[in-house]
């Protein structure tokens, strides 16, 4: 076996990286459970060089006709899909239950890490569809360089925020209080980018200021979600079902939902009997 | 709701950890436990008895911060404010090995790498894990995944245990190994919280106990403390006070 002269996870960073790549195989492991590498690469290689191809025609060879009669607010609708499916993943563990929490610079490393990455992937995720949508906001909407930057920023900043007041509704609220929470918390920014988009789409400046107030929401809600306490249970299962959301969309087809535990009944809650009579027949006729 | 976790400079020095819950919950506006209050000294085995239900794995939550719901104040003192927690069912990082574990919780409690190593040997050695340091706990039998939870906590050395259950699928050596490592700490000075539903056990090894039902401390103190509290005569065993209160 190597020796070792120090610990193998000297802080929060070789822990997260550890994490990290653990998340990447297992997401890989799910997708090659659904895929053959070889199959995938008779489609694969085809379908990028078409679209690279269709992409490409976009710029050079005009937008296909039934773009004309494409309403503005579609554009913003579109990248809202993308802003609204925006998650944060921060790698707590339950295990950390045992000792990580105590020691607070490697929970809040690890969490500021997994905030970073997360952003990062909103990001990106926003950029691709945006860069997918470019043509049509370039030719259609006559966006200038400097319209479509600060229309971008103004994407992802929102996406950041819509994630980070989502989980920070999720890991605190819990059943119906949640869900009735999350409708305004997470509707009203989305109301608030689809208007700016429609309104401001020609005032970089307008969008760039918005931006600057976004990221400063952000920091604000990493900060205090950096200083909660109490909800370590909900951020491990919030966790949990972000980790799996690719698990379970691709086994949708496979396998039925599981049913909710449900500690009462939907009826007749106190077990009553029906009948008057207690003979076996009508018992068991109770129950069937 | 609050809970304030605080490592404590001003507490009483023989004490390690205060406790004082007004009430806590898993939400829904409904408490689960309130009123409970004690106190765990230096070197004291303060066991938390009561039925399934009663609200012990509760408190055990409440005093860690793991509710959201809680209105409490927790003072940890000691020398170095720090504690173990060993939860009933083991708990465990499915991609690292019995060492890595342990080279992980070192490291989280800041132990010198040296001083891990010599420890850790120990602990393997003890609990006979030495074959299985660079397994992966999940092919592990439930016996050796709570052998691993004890291990981790006693790695520490921490001012305060606070032990879930610990006996649970515990073969009798691994049982003895524990209470003696236990009694090492406590004449160490550590305080020892434990849960537990084995009433024989707790009556020989425990020092004070809290007795808890329906969510409410009914009994507190020394078994003749309890014995009183339950109307017991002198001779009467914890199981008898258990059976009267609860």
């Amino acid at each position: 076996m190597k020796s070792r002269r120090d610990y193998q996870f000297r802080g929060a960073g070789a822990l997260f990286w550890r994490r990290l790549k653990e998340y990447f195989r297992s997401q890989a492991s799910v997708f090659r459970s659904i895929s053959d590498w070889t199959v995938w690469l008779y489609l694969l290689i085809p379908g990028v060089l078409l679209s690279a191809r269709l992409y490409y025609g976009l710029w050079v060879e005009g937008l296909p006709s039934f773009s004309e009669a494409l309403p503005a607010g579609i554009f913003p609708s579109l990248m809202l899909l993308i802003i609204y499916r925006a998650s944060i993943l921060l790698f707590v563990q339950e295990g950390d239950v045992l000792f990580i929490r105590m020691a607070k610079r490697f929970m809040s490393g690890i969490m500021l890490r997994g905030a970073i990455y997360s952003m990062t992937m909103i990001g990106i995720m926003i950029t691709l569809g945006f860069v997918v949508l470019l043509p049509f906001l370039v030719q259609r909407l006559d966006m200038s360089t400097v319209e479509a930057t600060s229309y971008l920023l103004l994407s992802i900043t929102m996406g950041w925020t819509v994630a980070w007041i989502r989980h920070l509704v999720s890991v605190n609220y819990i059943g119906w209080r949640r869900t009735l929470l999350l409708i305004p918390t997470v509707g009203a920014p989305c109301f608030l980018y689809t208007q700016v988009s429609l309104l401001w789409r020609a005032e970089p400046l307008w969008l760039f200021v918005i931006s600057l107030l976004l990221v400063f929401t952000v920091i604000l809600l990493i900060r205090v979600r950096l200083k909660m306490q109490g909800t370590f249970m909900n951020d491990v299962q919030e966790d949990n079902k972000l980790r799996i959301r690719f698990t379970s969309l691709i086994l949708t087809q496979a396998v039925d939902k599981p049913r909710a535990t449900r500690i009462k009944t939907w009826m007749f809650r106190t077990s009553p009997y029906l009948y008057r009579s207690r003979s076996a027949d009508r018992r068991l006729a109770v129950l069937l | 709701m609050a809970i304030s976790i605080d490592v404590n400079d001003e507490m009483d020095l023989n004490l390690v950890l205060e406790v004082s819950i007004e009430e806590a919950g898993y939400g829904g506006g409904i408490p689960c436990i309130s009123d409970i209050c004690f106190q765990v000294r230096k070197g004291e085995l303060l066991g938390i008895i009561g039925p399934n239900g009663a609200g012990k794995s509760t408190t055990i939550k409440a005093i860690l911060g793991l509710l959201k719901h809680v209105k409490a104040k927790v003072s940890i003192g000691g020398s170095s404010g720090t504690y173990a927690y060993i939860p009933e069912q083991p708990i465990f990082y499915e991609d690292l090995t019995l060492w890595e574990h342990l080279d992980l919780a070192a490291a989280a409690y800041e132990i010198a790498y040296e001083d891990f190593v010599e420890h850790a040997e120990e602990l393997l050695t003890r609990f006979g894990m030495s074959q299985s340091r660079d397994l992966l706990p999940a092919g592990f039998s439930k016996g050796m995944k709570q052998k691993m939870m004890l291990m981790i906590g006693f790695l520490a050395k921490p001012d305060i245990y606070i032990v879930d259950e610990p006996f649970i699928g515990l073969d009798p050596r691994a049982t003895k190994d524990f209470l003696r490592l236990l009694e090492e700490e406590r004449e160490r000075g550590a305080g020892v919280l434990m849960s537990t539903h084995v009433l024989d056990t707790a009556e020989k090894i425990c020092d004070t106990f809290i007795m808890i039902s329906d969510g409410k401390m009914v009994a507190q103190g020394t078994l003749e403390d309890i014995r009183i509290t339950a109307g017991q005569p002198e001779e009467a065993s914890l199981f008898e006070c258990f059976d009267r209160l609860m």
